[in-house]
Order: C-alpha cells, then structure tokens, then sequence
C-alpha cells in the first residue's frame, strides 16, 4: 500500500506540488493524469524518495526513504536510466548484487518479455531510446517490487513492449502489488485503471473511480478535457 | 548571411545577455570572473613590482604557445575521423539545414558561430597574466593576442574536422589510409622535436625550446602558422606575423572553396557531431558527466561479478573503468599529469611550491570528474536498499586507488625534475591523496547542500567550498611559516600541515552527509 499525505514541494518559490493527499490500496492501480508542468512527475519523485518535500509518504508502512520501503519500490524513471559501459544482462546483474538476490532465471524472464535477451550483450550506450526504456523497466521490475511507480512508461515503446507491459501490470495487480502510473496516453490506461487522479497546477483537480456513477458516464479523455480546457475546479 | 540567420545569431547573444539579468546566479559568476580577472591583473603587476625577479627567455613562452596550439588542433582534428566538426547545433540541423537557405549561406553561419565559441572557450587564457607577465613580462595585450590566436586555431581546427570527416566518412579504408597519413606527420614533427631536444642531455629544455621555435615546426598545417604569427608579433618579428596569419589565411580559402566547388553535401556529415554534442549537452543540463566519447568500447570479459548490497556499485565502477579504458587511472588523468610534468620542467628551479599548487588547482576538476558524480544523476543510488553511508563509502571507493597512482604517476617523475628528497616526495603524495579526499568531500558536500540549485550556483559554490574546506591546512602552513615553527624543513612542515588538516576534514565531512543518499534530491529536474 501507498500512501502520500499533506506533500508539498516547492522549487524556490515555485510551487510543483500544493499539499496532496491520495493512498492507493495493494493491488490497485492508479492513474495521474495531467498536462505538462502539472507536477506528476515531482511527486512521484517524491514518492520513490528522490527529493526532498514536505508532509509523509509511507510504502506499506514504511517512511518511503527507510531501507525497508526502498526494497519494496520499483520505479521507472521518465527519462531512462540506463549505465553506458553496462550490457544490458550486467543492468540486471547489478540490481539483483544490489538488492542481494540470488540468481532465480526472473532477470532473464523480464529480458526475453520485453525482446532484449538478444541484445544481452549490448552495451547500454548502444541502445535505442525504446530499448533502453525496455531496460530501464525491466531493472524496476527485477526485484519483485510490492509498489511499481512509472513516470511515462509507455514513451517510446513499441507495440509488442507496450502489449507486454500491460500484460505485466495485469499480473503485477493480480499478485496484490500497489502501482502508480504516470502517463499522457490517455488510452493505454482505458482498460485496466482503479483510480485516476488528474493534476492541475500542483494539485489534484479530480479523482475518478473505475466502476463508479460518474466514471460510467465519461472516457477517461472526456473526463480529463473537462476538467484540464473546460476549467473544472476541484471534483 | 541571410537575414534569417542573422536574426538567429543576434537574437541568440541578445537572449544569452538577457539571461544574466534573470539568472542571479548566472550574474554573480559573471561578476566573479570579472572580478576574479581584476585580482589577476593586480597581482601580475604586485608580483612584477619585486626587485628580484628574474624574467625568463620569450622563447620559452613563443614554444609554449605553438605547443598548445598543436595540442588543440590535433585534438580538434582528431575529433574529425570519428565525429566532424562541430561547428553546428541540433536545432541548427532540425531548423536551418530544413529552411530554403543556401548552403554557401548555411556554412558561412556555421564558420561564423564557431569562430565567438572558439573564443570563448579561449577565455582561460585571460586568467594566466599574473604568472605570464611575472615570468615573460608580456603585456595584458600579448595575453589578448594568444587568446586571439587560440579562437583562430580551434575555428580553422573545426573546419578541417568538417572537411576530413566530410571526404573519408565514405568508408573505413579510406579513412583508415587519410587517419594514417595524419598520425604519421605529426610522428614525424614529434619525432623531429624530441630526437632534436635528446641531442644534448644537459640542454634538454632549451633544445626543446629551440625545435619548437624551429622552422621545421613553423610548417605543421595551422598550429604551427599560427605559432609564427602569434610569437612574430610578440618577439616584434613582422614577416612572422605576415607569413603566418597569410598562410593561415589561404588555407582557410582553399577549404571553403573546397566545400563550396566539390558541392560537398557536410549536411550529413554534421549531423552526428551535432547530435553527440546536444546528447552531451542535455546530459549536462541534467547534472550528468558524460561519459568518454569513444565510437568503439572493448566489452571484454562479461559480468560485474562481485559484491552483494552497496559493495556492488564498487565492482559496477571497476567494471565502467575498465570499458573506459581506465584501468585504474584515466587518459584524461594521464594529459594532466603530463601537463603538471611538464610545468615541472618549466619552472624547475622554483621548487615544489609552485607545482604543487598547479598540480592541486588541476585536481579540483579532476575530483569532479569522478564516478561519484556521474553515480548521482541515475536512480539506483538512491533507490538500492542500503544503509546510505555505506553506499556513499563504496561510490568513493573507487577513487582512493586511482588518485593514489596519479600522485605517484605526477610526483616519481617531479621529484627527478626538481631534486626532491624521499620524504618530501611521499608527502607530496600523501598530500595530493588528502586533497583528493577533501575535494570528493567538497563534492559530497554541494550534492548535500545545493543539489537542487542552478548550475551556475553550483559551479560558483563548487570552488568556494573547496577554497573553504582546504582553508584549514593552508592556514597552518603559513602560521608555521611565518613564525618560523619549521619541522624538518619548510616543504615537509607545509605539506605536513596540509595533510595534517585535510584528512580529518574530510573524514568529517564524509561522516555529516553520511545521510546524503538519503534526504539529497536526485540532481535533476
């Protein structure tokens, strides 16, 4: 379970996040939604610990920048983070020496998922913008994490990843693991979201429910131009 | 130039300026550097007021000019096998190349951009007047002048990039046969230089002096043209000056006819430099520290192999090291330590002192430079499940035992030059090993603090906290001195102090941000 209450964030005087509370229950998945410079990514920087803010965010009970809840967060970063003079299997080998896992056959299960096992000799360097996303979502992944935080995985994907990695995110909710997901593709989410948070200069301008009255009514896309162009306040 | 490309040039400087104003830490550094200048240029007069100075040979300074022009331009040069010159950006590539624009228009932009960045990476060269004019007597205009002649060397040095890469970017075997040719014209004027400066043991230096003076190297394409003019119009010589610059001229006439009558397509050609320096730029922007450029890494034996829990980013380092080709010290380490050798020779009967701050001054980039900072702008740092101080612990551990063999590299070779006793060379490198301490401190330190601040605020704290950290040490070196509390002798209480005071600075240091991993902010936005 995730939970972020009362975060602030400011950059000087600018205000990235205003005070947001959310929680997101194990296996559920939520969706933040929101145009650039709304703040998504701040906060989930926040969240897997990466800067400094105010208020408290907790991994399954844990202060999310105690050891604890580090090894419970896996976190794809919006920009990939990939080592230029690794392979792409030494990436993985790296997680797992780091996170002290023994060798299980899971690293290269992640790698022939996403069709980089060919390329487990390359080095990082070497690799497409698009495979080194593949990576970099594959190092979040190999440790098993009990919370998945992605800021824009699906950007520059191709269909089989993208296929493969909405498969990945069925499994990972079925086995009870709590995930956030940042994206501006609106449609990729359509079919499997709990919760969507949508952002508006800092804060949450609407939270929809997947199941519910209101969320029946409108796409996900209808909802999100209603509130981000039709000047919806808080909903 | 079209009136489009104006405007782009124009309105680039004018939003650069205006960015001082609204960037106070842009505006601060500008101000220091100003500032910083004027205490170069007062202490260059200061220190020549001294009834006991003792001017050196010019000649000296004329080589050292042509030295370092045929340094940059066979760096610049070099560039141009692999990548072409980099006298484009990638919005000039995505905006201009794709505009209706010719492409006489289009490189007469590019030729005239380079030639404002050739000069402003010159800058430096303005902060040497104190130590020049004390040693050569030259004036700030002289300064000017070898400043000029640098911003020409690099320009025409990028065009031959462009061209070289241009006319051999067709196939492996032709540029393996032009890349040949090259390295063996420049072995033949090393060679020249050196059998020449060996001939007589006892007059090493001023042979060395005199072949780089010489004719002979007066003809190496561009460096060497340059060099004559630049020391034709330091020495007063004026048919060097004329034959020089005229040369450097009629070269630079010949490529751009070449470019424009063989209808040479460079747009391609400088597509990939423009992209691997935009690459690099944007890594900067982000904090990052490139990594070195090289077109071919050596994979070599697969696996990181060792180490479980924090110990793992360890062997991660040896591992990169050694794709970098960094065994346990960088190439770009081993220039350094030429450079400080060679600044040895240079002022080998001043002793130590003036080395050694050269050689301290060089590392507080060197420091920088290092695996730790490069750790800091990926994730996984910050993510792995580790105490944070150990994980600090094992993202420096890698350094101890490359700056250890880059003091012995710098200090084994000084010591021979300048007559070092045993013991003031292995305090030498103590001492070198407690900067590097207290300078990764320094580092550790600006991440702790000011990692989410402005680059230019960084930089400009970046020296303040390593003046600040190694302030101690200084401190007690010149109480000891001037009182007159010498142990051993003046070297061995100076540098004694320093280490004396470095170490346990640094340590302390290292231990208040032992939390660093834990509460910095990733070093980027």
């Amino acid at each position: 379970m995730l939970s972020v209450e009362h975060v602030t964030k400011k950059y000087g005087k600018v205000v990235a996040n205003n005070d947001i509370t959310f929680s997101i229950e194990d296996g559920q998945i939520a969706v933040l939604l929101g145009p650039n410079g709304a703040g998504k990514s701040t906060i989930i920087k926040c969240i897997v610990g990466l800067l400094r803010f105010r208020g408290k965010i907790s991994v399954d009970g844990h202060d999310n920048k105690s050891i604890e809840a580090k090894r419970l967060l896996g976190y794809v970063p919006e920009t990939p983070a990939v080592y230029d003079m690794l392979t792409v299997e030494e990436h993985l080998e790296f997680i797992r020496r780091a996170y002290r896992l023994e060798e299980d056959g899971y690293s290269q299960e992640l790698l022939e998922r996403f069709e980089l096992w060919d390329k487990k000799d390359k080095l990082g360097k070497s690799l497409s913008k698009g495979m080194q996303q593949k990576l970099s979502i594959c190092c979040a992944l190999a440790h098993r994490p009990k919370v998945v935080v992605m800021d824009e995985p699906l950007v520059g994907l191709d269909p089989h990843a993208i296929k493969e990695l909405k498969a990945m995110l069925r499994e990972l909710k079925a086995g009870g693991a709590t995930i956030l997901i940042s994206t501006h593709m609106i449609d990729s989410v359509e079919d499997y979201w709990d919760v969507t948070h949508i952002m508006m200069n800092g804060s949450f301008a609407a939270t929809r429910y997947n199941g519910s009255e209101d969320a029946s009514s409108q796409s996900l896309e209808e909802l999100f131009f209603a509130i981000t162009e039709g000047g919806g306040g808080k909903q | 130039m079209s009136a489009a490309l104006s405007f782009v040039l124009l309105t680039k400087l004018k939003n650069q300026i205006k960015s001082l104003a609204k960037s106070p830490g842009k505006l601060i550094y500008a101000v220091i550097l100003i500032v910083l200048l004027g205490v170069t240029l007062f202490s260059g007069g200061k220190a020549a007021e001294d009834p006991e100075r003792v001017i050196r040979d010019i000649r000296e300074l004329t080589a050292g000019i042509t030295a370092m022009y045929t340094v940059l331009f066979l760096l610049v040069v070099n560039n141009g096998f692999n990548q072409g010159g980099r006298l484009f950006s990638l919005p000039d590539v995505n905006l201009i190349f794709t505009a209706p624009i010719s492409r006489q228009r289009v490189l007469f932009y590019g030729l005239f951009q380079q030639m404002g960045t050739s000069l402003l990476v010159g800058l430096f060269i303005l902060f040497q007047y104190s130590w020049l004019h004390n040693l050569y007597d030259i004036s700030y205009g002289v300064l000017l002048i070898i400043l000029v002649g640098y911003g020409i060397t690099t320009f025409l040095g990028q065009v031959t990039a462009m061209v070289i890469y241009s006319f051999t970017s067709s196939g492996d075997k032709i540029r393996g046969r032009v890349k040949a040719g090259y390295y063996a014209v420049i072995g033949a004027f090393a060679a020249y230089v050196l059998l020449y400066a060996a001939g007589d043991a006892s007059n090493m230096l001023p042979r060395l002096v005199e072949a780089i003076n010489s004719l002979a190297v007066r003809l190496l394409p561009v460096a060497g043209w340059m060099g004559w003019a630049v020391s034709g119009l330091i020495t007063g010589k004026l048919s060097g000056l004329l034959i020089g610059l005229g040369i450097s001229a009629l070269y630079l006439l010949l490529v751009v006819l070449l470019i424009i009558y063989t209808k040479l397509d460079y747009y391609e050609d400088v597509i990939k430099s423009a992209e691997l320096a935009h690459s690099a730029i944007t890594a900067q922007k982000e904090g990052a520290v490139a990594e070195v450029a090289q077109k071919n890494v050596r994979v070599g034996r697969m696996g990181i192999g060792r180490g479980f829990g924090a110990d793992a980013i360890y062997y991660k380092h040896l591992l990169e090291n050694r794709r970098s080709r960094t065994l346990v010290i960088s190439t770009t380490s081993l220039i350094w330590a030429a450079c400080i050798i060679l600044f040895a020779l240079f002022l080998r009967n001043e002793g130590i002192a003036p080395v050694f701050v050269f050689a301290t001054y060089m590392q507080i980039f060197s420091v920088a430079l290092g695996r730790l900072n490069r750790e800091l702008t990926k994730p996984y740092i910050y993510l792995i499940p580790e105490p944070p101080f150990s994980k600090l612990l094992q993202a420096i551990r890698e350094m101890l035992p490359s700056s250890l063999l880059e003091a012995v590299i710098i200090f084994i070779p000084v010591a021979f030059i300048i007559k070092l006793s045993p013991v003031v060379t292995g305090l030498c490198i103590i001492a070198r090993l407690s900067f590097s301490l207290l300078f990764t401190g320094g580092n550790i330190l600006l991440e702790r603090i000011w990692s989410g601040a402005s680059k230019a605020l960084v930089i400009l704290m970046y020296f303040v906290v390593m003046v600040l950290l190694a302030a101690p040490g200084i401190a007690l070196a010149v109480v000891l001195s001037v009182t007159g509390s010498i142990f051993v002798s003046e070297d061995v209480t100076i540098l004694a102090s320093l280490i004396i005071c470095n170490i346990p600075v640094s340590l302390l240091v290292i231990y208040l941000c032992r939390n660093m991993l834990q509460y910095a902010e990733l070093n980027y936005k």
